[in-house]
């Protein structure tokens, strides 16, 4: 297996568009401008934006469906825009909104078109649909039509379908958008296991904070096309969370809910200076991440 | 070539399940045969130039020629063209397996599934309601339907392109609307083109549908070897020619992407 999964240098995309009019030049609009990073074998990242910051444009160079107008890239060791055949055979790909499925056909054929199309053996075929079928609970719905499914069921089919050749690479974008709060942590876990076990690198794009938080250790923050923030999970939290909340609650179930910065204010001082009755709880709590990354993409604006 | 086999053979299952729209067709077809066949016998007695063409022979080449319409897979051009809207097609071509193919070849699973059962049925259909009697060169019908068979090849092709015609008319409607009629009047659907004035049936036969549509009717009474093999030919060169446009269209639709995006 390669060290890295996803080498990027200098890698840039810039759109064209021509106003209306013979002489007018054509209007360039820079999506992604001398991206260059790298990203381990196994390595779970999560590459995170605001709307229009670059995020699906990357995505889509990586997985060869752009081709860059500058730098350079090698996803699993290959240039994915002179050997597409042979990438498709290293990366996974799921995009919450679309289907890889076919529509009016039951799942299990769906998913026997992509295994012989991907060259694997009947006892390959086999063994791995047994195994992804029993880690997301679709053992039962193999034989149904893909029409027939909730969106729940059809993502995780979809996910089968993904990684039923064993790819090196998977990339999410929005995998879990439109799920209920029992299917995303269905969806979740599965990954994190996968990966650990399999030794999948994972490249996520999403909005879900709990996604980032659940299956990533290293966060991308891309906006304007540049590369703003490569940091780790774990660092994102400590760096970014001096704030802190604390909550108090009274003993008639009321609560009041004080927002503080330790690195400017003294929480003892705090505490004397404010005057609390029948107190029953009193916690510290760290900002959500979803908090943490509005202020990073607020701070990215301003 | 496994995949595409699979691909047929998906299709096929899809079509079983499309077995009551398949028997709606089928009613229709065999009112439009009953239609024409009285039609033919009107128009026949008070025209001598319809008199070298019996109505039994007729009503088999009419058979023949909307067996054609009634077996393309519906649906295929327009589902193309939702997915080059929404961009789908961008992912579905990261799979190891031309999309392209994937859409002809469950084009063509379509139309195998249909035309023999239509065919079948029309035909016993034909003979009851003709009281026995045969076409002139009834014997051909194993060749015709080899005929028939490459005339879906064509026919699952011009429905791609018409799908992929969307990358530049942002629609597929008006191709397909265009290309449905050209296949009416020029492939003689309704009449032999031998009815028409000598300068529609030259620009008829200048064009696949002239081939796919008469060529292949004919021989129901007119049959020699040498009209088959020209009629093969024909059709053989005409997917050659959409076998380019579509790999034109194709290289076309990779070049956007990779520049546009999906």
């Amino acid at each position: 297996m390669e060290k890295y999964a996803v080498i990027t240098k200098n890698l840039s995309k810039s759109f064209y568009r021509k106003e209306h009019g013979f002489f007018r030049p054509a209007t360039e609009t820079k999506a992604v401008q001398d991206l260059s990073l790298t990203i381990r074998s196994g390595e779970c990242v999560a590459f995170i934006g605001p709307n229009g910051a670059g995020k699906s444009t990357t995505v889509k160079m990586l997985t060869s469906i752009l081709y860059p107008t500058g730098g350079s890239a090698l996803v699993a060791g290959i240039n994915p825009w002179e050997n597409r055949s042979a990438l498709c055979h290293q990366i996974g790909v799921i995009f919450g909104q679309r289907s890889q499925l076919w529509y009016h056909l039951p799942v299990r054929d769906s998913l026997h078109l992509l295994a012989v199309a991907y060259n694997l053996s009947e006892a390959e075929e086999k063994k791995r649909l047994q195994e992804l079928s029993e880690s997301l609970q679709v053992t039962e719905l193999l034989d149904r039509p893909v029409r027939d499914l909730s969106l729940g069921q059809r993502m995780r089919c979809e996910i089968i379908a993904s990684l039923l050749h064993s790819p090196q690479i998977l990339f999410l974008d929005e995998p879990t958008i439109g799920l209920d709060v029992e299917a995303k942590l269905l969806l979740r876990s599965f990954l994190k296991q996968e990966s650990e076990a399999k030794g999948i690198t994972i490249l996520l794009t999403s909005h879900d904070t709990g996604d980032i938080e659940k299956i990533c250790h290293r966060v991308l923050l891309i906006n304007h096309g540049s590369l703003i923030l490569d940091t780790t999970m774990n660092r994102l939290k400590t760096q970014f969370m001096s704030e802190k909340y604390i909550r108090i609650t009274h003993k008639d179930g009321s609560y009041q809910r004080f927002h503080f910065d330790p690195r400017t204010e003294d929480i003892t001082h705090f505490l004397k200076s404010s005057t609390f009755n029948q107190v029953s709880d009193l916690t510290i709590e760290n900002p959500p991440l979803e908090e943490i990354i509005r202020k990073l993409y607020q701070k990215e604006v301003s | 070539m496994r995949p595409f086999f699979l691909l047929i053979q998906s299709s096929f299952k899809f079509q079983k399940k499309q077995l009551p729209v398949i028997g709606t067709r089928l009613v229709l077809l065999l009112i439009l045969i009953c239609i024409f066949n009285q039609f033919w016998q009107i128009v026949k007695d008070g025209n001598s130039a319809t008199a070298q063409i019996n109505p039994v022979d007729f009503i088999w080449y009419l058979m023949i020629g909307a067996l054609l319409q009634y077996s393309r897979p519906e649906g295929l051009h327009y589902q193309i063209e939702q997915e080059i809207k929404t961009g789908n097609i961008a992912y579905k071509m990261l799979r190891p397996i031309s999309v392209i193919s994937i859409y002809f070849f469950s084009g063509l699973g379509s139309f195998l599934f249909r035309l023999p059962l239509l065919f079948i049925v029309s035909a016993l259909f034909l003979l009851v309601l003709k009281g026995g009697e045969l076409p002139q060169t009834f014997d051909a019908v194993p060749v015709i339907f080899l005929l028939l068979l490459l005339s879906g090849i064509f026919i699952s092709l011009c429905t791609v392109f018409i799908g992929l015609s969307t990358l530049w008319l942002q629609d597929s409607l008006p191709l397909f609307w265009i290309l449905q009629k050209a296949e009416y009047i020029l492939g003689g659907l309704f009449f032999p083109i031998t009815l028409y004035p000598q300068w529609l049936q030259e620009i008829a036969l200048a064009t696949p549908f002239g081939w796919i549509g008469y060529g292949v009717s004919r021989l129901i009474y007119d049959y020699t070897p040498q009209a088959a093999f020209e009629t093969g030919i024909h059709i053989l060169f005409w997917i050659i020619i959409l076998l380019i446009f579509n790999h034109i269209s194709y290289t076309f639709l990779r070049k956007r992407i990779a520049i546009n995006g999906g």
